[in-house]
């Protein structure tokens, strides 16, 4: 029963959402796409109880490395910068939410005046690691990575303004590399990906794929 | 020549800093051409009726908001001057705070009549599948609290087929793909989106199907969309330091390799 009931779930679900996609059924009360438009909505509200305890989870991990003060006492800071802040943003969001049903000043303040500007801060170190890894990276070792090599720096100058003033026509030759080759290649993996993504859904849906049950 | 091998970090991460920071002073204006993915775009928008309905998908993370926050307030912009209706959902739980900085920027529109922010929903690509099944069923109350079936704009809206034009800015994933998959091929409406800069060739094979109007990208792409629109900021401020910045990396990589055949010759 443990394994059955959620395979024949698996089953039902997977059964009516698809049918709903390919063919429209009314039958009484019964109306294949209203049933799997709820259906689809039950799968919000899952996703939305799973974040939640993906919060308590990463709290908890948190807790246990204070615990554990003794065997790494600088990790007790930053867990504890973590769990403060992310109290203190769960608290101002749900007080907020309860009493105007929308975010309070002091929430929105902290997410553009703190989180924002962090965030960005966060994102722009990849642009140093991005310089060294290419100084030390792009190296014309082999035929492969000459054409990496030349390909990567038409790309970059066809996308920069200066790139055109330097010459009008690597616009053009970004665009080319960008449609032509590139498109190609991203329609195979693309073609690849779904037909893989299909026989692993048929298998999911038949119960022959139950890696979802553990 | 071994040297040009050994260039310390320290003076590769100063000069960068150096050369993004000197075009905020002494500012270039080079010159900026338009793609055709973004002009695609803006004459779509351009075209579509007056009061025509227009989907804003805000699926990215504070981490995105610096590269694609000039696309989204220019195409708000340009939604706004053709007197677009802006409705706003959101896969990624940040997105409902980006919605709300787009309502502040234009307080000239009433909200609830001209804009709304419905929020953040759950659930990735089904969260997706929801939104398209009935955008009333799936947001009740938008970010405000207010009940959206009392919502002047809302009071005509049912699946996704009402809205005209779909617009994502999308960071990752849930995004561009997974509304693609769930709308574009079920339903048929027009979509766009507007990612970072290293995601745009992937969007390529869409574009040529006919399944995206066009694609933007990151700072880029709002710099384009800024000029035509007639309303230059932040990304088009931007454009001088990704010039000089990736210049500077094109020097790198030429002196890198410099050195490297020069000392597999002198090996030899």
């Amino acid at each position: 029963m443990k394994r059955q009931v959620p395979l024949l779930i698996t089953l039902l679900v997977g059964v009516i959402v698809f049918l709903s996609g390919v063919m429209t059924l009314k039958i009484g009360f019964f109306d294949l796409k209203t049933v799997s438009s709820t259906m689809t909505g039950w799968g919000t509200l899952v996703s939305a109880f799973a974040a939640f305890i993906a919060a308590m989870s990463l709290v908890l991990v948190h807790v246990k490395r204070i615990q554990a003060v003794k065997k790494n006492p600088m990790a007790v800071i930053n867990s504890l910068a973590l769990l403060i802040s992310m109290g203190l943003m769960a608290v101002l969001g749900i007080a907020g939410q309860l009493t105007q049903g929308r975010p309070l000043p002091l929430f929105v303040l902290i997410f553009n005046n703190v989180i924002n500007p962090a965030g960005a801060a966060i994102f722009a170190m990849l642009g140093f690691f991005i310089t060294s890894a290419s100084y030390r990276a792009f190296r014309a070792r082999s035929l492969e990575a000459t054409i990496l090599l030349v390909s990567a720096l038409l790309i970059m100058l066809g996308r920069i303004p200066v790139g055109e003033q330097l010459w009008s026509q690597f616009p053009a030759l970004a665009d080319w590399l960008s449609n032509v080759p590139n498109a190609a290649a991203q329609r195979g993996i693309l073609i690849g990906a779904a037909v893989g993504a299909i026989a692993t859904s048929v298998r999911t849906i038949l119960g022959f794929e139950r890696g979802h049950l553990n | 020549m071994e040297k040009l091998l050994k260039i310390d970090k320290k003076i590769i991460y100063s000069l960068l800093i150096f050369f993004l920071i000197l075009p905020m002073f002494l500012p270039l204006n080079i010159p900026l051409s338009i793609s055709s993915n973004t002009k695609a775009v803006y004459d779509y928008i351009e075209a579509l009726p007056a009061g025509s309905k227009v989907l804003l998908a805000l699926d990215l993370a504070v981490t995105s908001r610096a590269e694609l926050s000039g696309q989204i307030f220019a195409i708000a912009e340009h939604c706004v001057m053709k007197n677009h209706k802006i409705y706003m959902v959101a896969l990624w739980d940040a997105g409902p705070m980006f919605g709300e900085q787009v309502v502040d920027a234009f307080p000239q529109l009433t909200y609830g009549e001209d804009i709304v922010n419905l929020g953040y929903t759950a659930g990735g690509e089904t969260g997706v599948a929801f939104i398209a099944s009935n955008i009333l069923n799936a947001y009740p109350v938008d970010y405000r609290g207010n009940q959206t079936k009392d919502l002047p704009m809302m009071k005509e809206i049912g699946d996704i087929n009402t809205m005209d034009f779909i617009y994502c800015f999308g960071a990752g994933s849930p995004g561009p793909r997974e509304w693609i998959r769930q709308v574009v091929t079920n339903y048929q409406t027009p979509f766009a989106a507007g990612v970072l800069t290293t995601s745009a060739a992937e969007y390529a094979p869409y574009v040529q199907a006919g399944q995206m109007v066009g694609v933007l990208g990151g700072l880029r792409g709002g710099a384009e969309y800024e000029l035509l629109i007639g309303k230059p900021g932040a990304s088009l401020a931007k454009m001088d330091s990704e010039s000089i910045g990736h210049l500077y990396i094109i020097a790198l990589i030429v002196i890198g390799n410099i050195g490297y055949f020069a000392t597999k010759k002198n090996k030899k």
